[in-house]
């Protein structure tokens, strides 16, 4: 677990910092990778499993099919008309969210993790939090009706 | 110990993201650095879940977090439909180029 | 319903019905359905009249209770009115005046554009100062009277496109006010100690509070008739009656002759109970009523203007008036209230038909040899005339002799007093028939472009009937040795006896006496400015510096503008550039300046880039984040 957290650290800084968007998607697709595998040694399977499917399988697909498409691999350099300060301070900005958050909360218990079992979070899911199952299906289908009709040529109207 | 590296790590990735939104100019990675964030937020839940002390809770934790995999996939899709389209009128290639706001 | 009400009402409703329809309806419909208003009015008046007289004479004073109108404290106002003799008597008056010049001004009248609100507007008058006279309780006489005053300033303003009647509008208004600062203090006075307004409670409890020869009591009675010296435009508060000539001709005869300015004799009168409680007041009133009546009469001497000469006339008479009230008889100045009323309304009436023969010319030394082309306006006028000089059996001179006959008779300046009203009266025969010779008689002085002619029958009969009036209405008070007096019997329960306790042979003197004047009068006109005034031309020239000061009505008004106008004007432009213009405009502006330009400065941040806006957004969120933390830290254990 500790090489997957350290993989995903790495990752991170590869996505915001890397001026190939390729490279970012995969530092993305890493980054995926290694919280499933956290997951999974944290004894939710079902959800490690889910993340790779959706994470990596979907969400960095698509990311990729629309770098190919668009052909916009290379990001200019960031100018500095928006100020020479603007970098920093942003970094600054999250590096105190960061901060702040991590003291806010203070860490996890120690005690070792207890994950649910599957039989228990699917029985929730369908009896308890159905309505939100559902709504999300329908959101989903929402979603597929608005690429759709967004991602159509002017022409084909 | 390894949960609070965990959770560490949580607020790393969120941190990460935050400034890939502000400083990035391409609209793609301003959505990778969302989606950054969103796992982020997802791990501490499932970290969470772990912790908790009834089933119940811990349960729906993990039941919230199937869900919002499903959830940020579908705002990803969505999002780059509408940079498709944005790009397919010329504009969107830099956000720098964005400035319908100003004044 | 009872008449008096009816009364009252229906002219407010011919004004709010003339106002509200007066584009719509043709011009002659407003005229009569304001002419009707006032007619049923008076006719209503003289049911009022009939239904009193079924009453006995002690059993005729009511008060009628129409509906309360509010609570101050333990003050409680209804809307009250009072009908006794006193109130019936000035309904009557009023309400026949005002007809008779309504039919007048239909003709007078014709042409003008803003025809139908003239007579909304006399018809409003003519509820105000019935409202005046019915009037039960202190409040709704201030009522009536601020709405006369309102009329006043409306209707000779009614060419407000002229700037002289414009601003004569806003002399009478504002001179009034003077003399209503002091009325509303009287009022605040009586209604602070004495709990009520009403008539009754007033008179009631008045003596207990401001006791007889108190300061109290001749501070109330002063401010009363610093009330009625704006009203009645006496001495020195008179500035505004001749000013207000530039009205139409009607509204002189109406308001400046007949009603309004009487309304400060009725306040006396009313107000007797009050008055006697400081009779030091009362020697005040007649010496400041004498005082007026001989400087008026001496100003219209050397007047060019005719309404401006039966403007000064009418001050003067005022003041003959006041001068009754002052030594006790009330009914007497009631008696010329009356009398005045029709001959001083039919001579501007006359005037009226002058200047429409002429075309509008006012100068009577402009005039002449109209009394062959105007016979029925000569007639009339001369009538009128004859009242005013007190000719004997005329109206005026039995009551002019009535007020002169109490002077004599008082104690204890009684006979001074009885020679400033014989020189009044003098003075009275003199400018008037001044005023008869030179615009009547002899020969044109002017070319005239066309041939003059007597006014249509609509401005002919309403002269006429003044005319009879001024020539017969005298006889409802014959001197006391005949024994007939209705008039004055029928004021008795209001204003006392108004029997003249005198030596047998004291009134047949003082009646001579009276003659005397009018004779010494109109003789001395008659021998100055008949002929085409060339006698007067040649005295004149050695009175030329009298003849001055005369002319400039003593520079009264210059005195005023001078000591009062200038500085209140010089005062008001330096609070308004330095505290309206420096303080208030300045915050209001600087206010506004302020938030434009922070506005402006505040613009700059938005710059559209949305790496700007999201980073502002994450700068928020990490000043939340640490202030989450110390507050979690540092302030919640």
């Amino acid at each position: 677990m500790l090489a997957c957290a350290a993989v995903a650290a790495a990752a991170c800084l590869a996505v915001v910092l890397s001026r190939d968007l390729l490279r970012s998607a995969l530092g993305l697709l890493a980054v995926m990778l290694a919280l499933a595998g956290i997951y999974a040694g944290a004894g939710a399977m079902l959800i490690a499993a889910v993340q790779v499917i959706v994470g990596g399988g979907a969400v960095v697909v698509l990311f990729i099919f629309a770098i190919m498409v668009l052909n916009s691999r290379h990001e200019d350099k960031p100018s500095f008309h928006m100020g020479k300060a603007f970098i920093p301070s942003a970094v600054a900005a999250s590096l105190v969210i960061f901060a702040a958050a991590f003291a806010a909360a203070g860490f996890l218990d120690l005690a070792p993790a207890r994950m649910p079992r599957i039989s228990a979070v699917m029985g929730s899911l369908f009896s308890g939090y159905l309505l939100i199952l559902e709504a999300t299906g329908l959101l989903l289908f929402v979603s597929l009706v608005v690429v759709v009709i967004l991602a159509r040529k002017d022409t084909d109207r | 110990m390894t949960l609070g590296l965990l959770q560490l790590l949580a607020f790393w990735m969120f941190a990460c993201g935050v400034a890939g939104v502000v400083i990035r100019r391409s609209p793609l990675a301003v959505f990778m650095s969302i989606e950054l964030m969103l796992n982020a937020a997802n791990l501490l839940i499932v970290l969470g879940s772990g912790n908790a002390g009834m089933e119940a809770a811990a349960s729906a934790g993990l039941a919230a977090v199937f869900i919002l995999i499903a959830l940020g996939a579908a705002e990803v899709a969505v999002g780059l439909a509408v940079m498709m389209a944005m790009f397919r009128e010329g504009k969107g290639a830099s956000l720098d180029q964005a400035t319908g706001l100003k004044g | 319903m009872h008449p008096v009400i009816a009364a009252l009402f229906l002219p407010l409703l011919g004004a709010v019905l003339v106002r509200a329809g007066a584009v719509r309806l043709v011009p002659s419909g407003a005229a009569r359905l304001a002419t009707a208003a006032v007619g049923l009015a008076h006719l209503f008046s003289w049911a009022a009249f009939f239904l009193m007289l079924s009453y006995a004479p002690g059993g005729r004073i009511h008060d009628l209770d129409l509906f309360p109108l509010m609570q101050i404290g333990e003050v409680g106002i209804s809307f009250l009115l009072r009908w006794d003799p006193l109130s019936q008597i000035m309904l009557m008056v009023v309400t026949g005046v005002a007809f008779l010049i309504h039919l007048y001004s239909v003709s007078y009248m014709e042409g003008d554009d803003r025809y139908p609100y003239f007579f909304a507007d006399l018809n409003l008058f003519v509820f105000s100062m019935v409202l005046l006279v019915l009037a039960g309780n202190f409040l709704l006489l201030f009522a009536g009277w601020e709405l006369v005053g309102l009329c006043s300033y409306l209707l000779i303003g009614f060419w407000g496109a002229q700037p002289v009647a414009a601003s004569a509008g806003l002399k009478a208004f504002v001179v009034n006010r003077i003399g209503d600062a002091g009325f509303i203090i009287a009022i605040l006075m009586m209604a602070g100690t004495l709990g009520s307004l009403d008539y009754t409670g007033v008179f009631a409890g008045a003596p207990h509070v401001f006791l007889r020869g108190s300061g109290s009591a001749l501070l109330l009675a002063l401010l009363l008739f610093c009330g009625a010296m704006g009203k009645s435009a006496q001495f020195p508060l008179h500035v505004w009656l001749p000013d207000a000539m530039a009205g139409p001709t009607p509204v002189s005869a109406l308001i400046h002759a007949a009603t309004m300015v009487t309304a400060g004799v009725y306040l006396a009168c009313r107000c007797q109970p009050l008055f006697e409680l400081a009779p030091a007041s009362l020697y005040f009133v007649a010496w400041v009523g004498a005082f007026t009546a001989v400087f008026a009469g001496t100003i219209a001497l050397a007047q060019r203007d005719l309404k401006r000469i039966l403007a000064y006339s009418t001050v003067s008479q005022l003041g003959l008036m006041f001068l009754a009230v002052g030594v006790g008889a009330h009914g007497a100045a009631m008696f010329h209230l009356f009398t005045h009323a029709f001959f001083k309304s039919l001579l501007f009436l006359g005037a009226g038909a002058v200047m429409h023969a002429l075309g509008g010319e006012l100068d009577v030394w402009k005039m002449g040899g109209l009394a062959r082309p105007l016979k029925w306006t000569f007639w009339c006028f001369l009538a009128g005339a004859l009242a005013l000089a007190g000719a004997p059996l005329t109206a005026g001179f039995f009551s002019k002799d009535c007020i002169l006959f109490a002077a004599f008779m008082a104690q204890p300046n009684g006979r001074a007093l009885w020679l400033m009203g014989l020189a009044a009266s003098a003075l009275t025969g003199l400018y008037s028939f001044r005023a008869v010779w030179l615009v009547f008689g002899g020969t044109p002085r002017v070319k005239r472009a066309h041939e003059p002619h007597d006014p249509p029958a609509l401005m002919r009969w309403p002269m006429a009937a003044l005319a009879v009036l001024s020539l017969v209405a005298g006889f409802l008070w014959l001197p006391s040795w005949t024994h007939f007096g209705p008039f004055g019997r029928f004021l008795e329960p209001v204003l006392g006896l108004s029997g003249h306790y005198a030596p047998p042979r004291a009134e047949e003197a003082a009646m001579a006496f009276a003659v005397a004047a009018f004779l010494a009068g109109v003789g001395a006109a008659w021998g100055l400015y008949r002929r085409g005034a060339q006698t007067v031309k040649l005295v004149g020239g050695r009175l030329k510096p009298l003849h001055r000061v005369l002319f400039n009505k003593y520079w009264v008004d210059e005195v005023y503008r001078a000591l009062v106008v200038k500085p209140l004007f010089r005062t008001a432009g330096r609070m308004e550039s330095g505290i309206d213009r420096a303080g208030f405009d300045e915050a209001a502006e600087g206010t506004a300046g302020t938030a434009l330009e922070s506005s402006t400065e505040g613009r700059k941040w938005q710059t559209g880039h949305t790496g700007h806006y999201a980073l502002a957004m994450a700068l928020g969120a990490a000043g939340l984040a640490v202030l989450v933390y110390l507050v979690q830290t540092w302030v919640l254990p």
